[in-house]
C-alpha cells in the first residue's frame, strides 16, 4: 500500500506529499496515532448509523443492566445505553479538543506576532499573559465555568483562554529569535513594509511549532474538558460527553464499573492518538522543538 | 526512569519506559483511578476503597487509605518526568565531557549520576515546576474520586453550590502556592548551574 501511494503522489510533483509519506514510514507510533484519531472521527460523524439508539431515551424497566448483546456497553441508572452514549460522547469531546486546539493556537498566534514585533504592546500583553499563567491552567477553567452557566460553547471559551498564553509566550519566542535572522534584515533593508513582512516572511516560520503545540493543546483541552464534566463544572448532564458520564457512573461504580471503563477507553484511547501524532509531527518537523517541550 | 531511558537509549527498556511515558501521559487521572480502586481494592480486596482516616486514628489506617490516590496522581507527573528527563539527559550525553569521563574510567553509574544528570537538572526542574499545575489540577480530581475531604474536594463542592467567595480564596492558595514553587525552582537553578545569576 504504501508504494502505491507514493506512486500515484509521485506525478503530482508536490515534495510535501513526499514528506509527509517519509515522516509516516520512519514514524509508525504516528501512523497508529492517526488511524485511532480517523477511527475515532469516523465515529463521531457516523454515531447516528452505528446500531445507537437516542442516547437521551430513558427507560427505567432496564437500569443497570450488565454489558450484553443488546446493549453492547451496559445501561445506567436510568436506563440509557452507555453504547450510544459514549458514541454520541465522541462528537463532544473531539469538537472541543479541535475547536480548543484552533482558536487558540490563532489567538496565541495574533499576540505572539504582536508582542514579538511592537515592544510597547509587548510590556502590556505579556503582563496579562503572566498573570493569567500564574493560575493553573485548569483552576483557570474550573473558575471560568463557574462564573458562566454550563454549556459546550462556554467549555470551549473556558479552555481556550487558559491555554492562550503557552501559545503566546511559544510564537512570542520565536518571532523574537526570527526577527534577527539576516533575511529579515534584509528585507528591512530592501524596504519591505512592516505587515509583508510578518505575513511572508515571519508568519510561514511559525506555522511548524503552532502545529505540534495544537495537537498537544487539542489533547489536554479533551482531558480538561472531561475533568470539568466529571466534577460538574462543565458540559451540561443533557448532554452525553465522556466525562459525563464517567460523572454519572462515579456513585454506582462498585455495582456497575462498565458505566466508567467503556468512555475511559474511548477518551484514553483519543488521547493517546493525538498525543502520538504530536509526537510523531514533533520529530518530523522540528528536532529541535523535542528540547523545548 | 528518564535516566535509565537515556542510558539504554534505542533499546528495550528505553522503548518500555517511553511507553509508559506515552500512555500514563494520555490516560486521564480519574480513569486510572478507578482502574485501581477497581483492581487493587475491589478485585483483590486489598486496600479501602475510598475515604480518609486522621493520623490519629493510627499511622496504619491513615497511610493505607493514601496508598492509592498517591499512586493515581503520581503516574501522569511520573510519566512527564521521565519524558523530559530522558530528552535532557540525550542531550548532555553527546556533550564531550561525557565522553572524558568515560574515557578516564569512571563506572557508568557515576557518569550518568554525577556528571550527566547534574548537568540535565536545569530543564527537570523546570518542569516540576510547571508539572505542579498538574498536580494541582489531578488533586482536585483524586480527592473527589477517593472522597477525600481535602481542598481539592472543597474546590468541586464550592463549585457545585456557586460558592463564589470559597472558589475565589481556593483558587488565590492554588495559585500562590504555584508562583512560590516557581520561584523557589527559579532560585534553584543557581544551586543546579553556578553560571546562571540574578
Amino acid at each position: 500500500m504504501a508504494t502505491a501511494a507514493s506512486d500515484t503522489l509521485k506525478p503530482t510533483g508536490a515534495a510535501w506529499r513526499d514528506m509527509i509519506a517519509g515522516a509516516l514510514r520512519r514514524h509508525p507510533t504516528m501512523i497508529a496515532g492517526f488511524v485511532i484519531l480517523g477511527a475515532m472521527i469516523a465515529i463521531a460523524i457516523l454515531a447516528p448509523y452505528l446500531w445507537t439508539i437516542d442516547p437521551q431515551a430513558v427507560s427505567p424497566i432496564r437500569r443497570l443492566r450488565q454489558p450484553s448483546e443488546l446493549y453492547w456497553f451496559g445501561t445506567d441508572m436510568l436506563g440509557r445505553d452507555i453504547y450510544s452514549r459514549t458514541i454520541y460522547g465522541a462528537r463532544i469531546s473531539l469538537a472541543v479538543g479541535l475547536s480548543v486546539a484552533l482558536f487558540s493556537t490563532l489567538v496565541g498566534l495574533v499576540f505572539g506576532l504582536v508582542t514579538g514585533y511592537v515592544r510597547l504592546a509587548d510590556t502590556i500583553i505579556m503582563r496579562v499573559m503572566d498573570g493569567l499563567m500564574s493560575i493553573p491552567p485548569i483552576l483557570l477553567a474550573i473558575a471560568l465555568m463557574a462564573l458562566t452557566k454550563a454549556s459546550v460553547e462556554n467549555v470551549i471559551v473556558a479552555i481556550t483562554i487558559a491555554e492562550v498564553p503557552r501559545v503566546t509566550r511559544l510564537i512570542r519566542s520565536v518571532v523574537l529569535s526570527l526577527r534577527e535572522q539576516p533575511f529579515v534584515e534584509a528585507a528591512i533593508a530592501s524596504g519591505t513594509g512592516f505587515v509583508r513582512i510578518l505575513a511572508r516572511h515571519i508568519l510561514p516560520n511559525t506555522v511548524a511549532p503552532l502545529l505540534v503545540q495544537g495537537t498537544y493543546i487539542c489533547a489536554s483541552a479533551m482531558i480538561t474538558e472531561a475533568i470539568l464534566s466529571f466534577i460538574g463544572a462543565g458540559t451540561p448532564p443533557n448532554i452525553p460527553s465522556w466525562g459525563n458520564i464517567m460523572a454519572e457512573g462515579r456513585s454506582l461504580f462498585q455495582i456497575a464499573f462498565y458505566i466508567i471503563l467503556f468512555p475511559g477507553i474511548f477518551l484514553s484511547l483519543t488521547v493517546l492518538a493525538v498525543n502520538l501524532v504530536g509526537d510523531g509531527m514533533r520529530d518530523a518537523l522540528d528536532p529541535r522543538l523535542a528540547r523545548r517541550m | 526512569m528518564g535516566v535509565l531511558a537515556a542510558w539504554k537509549a534505542g533499546q528495550w527498556l528505553d522503548r518500555l519506559v517511553m511507553a509508559f511515558a506515552v500512555v500514563g501521559f494520555s490516560v486521564p487521572i480519574f480513569v486510572l483511578a478507578y482502574l485501581l480502586i477497581f483492581g487493587v481494592s475491589v478485585g483483590l480486596d486489598l486496600l479501602p476503597v475510598q475515604g480518609y482516616a486522621s493520623i490519629t486514628d493510627g499511622f496504619w489506617p491513615f497511610l493505607e487509605r493514601l496508598i492509592l490516590p498517591s499512586f493515581a496522581l503520581g503516574i501522569t507527573f511520573m510519566a512527564l518526568i521521565a519524558r523530559i528527563t530522558r530528552a535532557s539527559m540525550l542531550d548532555v550525553l553527546a556533550q564531550d565531557y561525557i565522553r572524558t569521563a568515560q574515557a578516564k574510567g569512571l563506572a557508568a553509574d557515576q557518569v550518568l549520576l554525577g556528571h550527566a544528570l547534574k548537568n540535565a537538572a536545569v530543564p527537570i526542574v523546570t518542569t516540576i515546576g510547571i508539572g505542579i499545575a498538574l498536580l494541582i489540577s489531578g488533586v482536585v480530581v483524586t480527592e473527589t474520586v477517593f472522597a477525600i475531604p481535602g481542598i481539592g474536594r472543597l474546590t468541586v463542592d464550592a463549585i457545585l453550590r456557586r460558592d463564589y467567595p470559597i472558589i475565589q480564596g481556593v483558587i488565590l492558595i492554588f495559585s500562590a502556592t504555584y508562583v512560590l514553587i516557581n520561584l523557589a525552582v527559579d532560585i534553584s537553578y543557581t544551586f543546579l548551574d553556578p553560571r546562571i545569576r540574578y
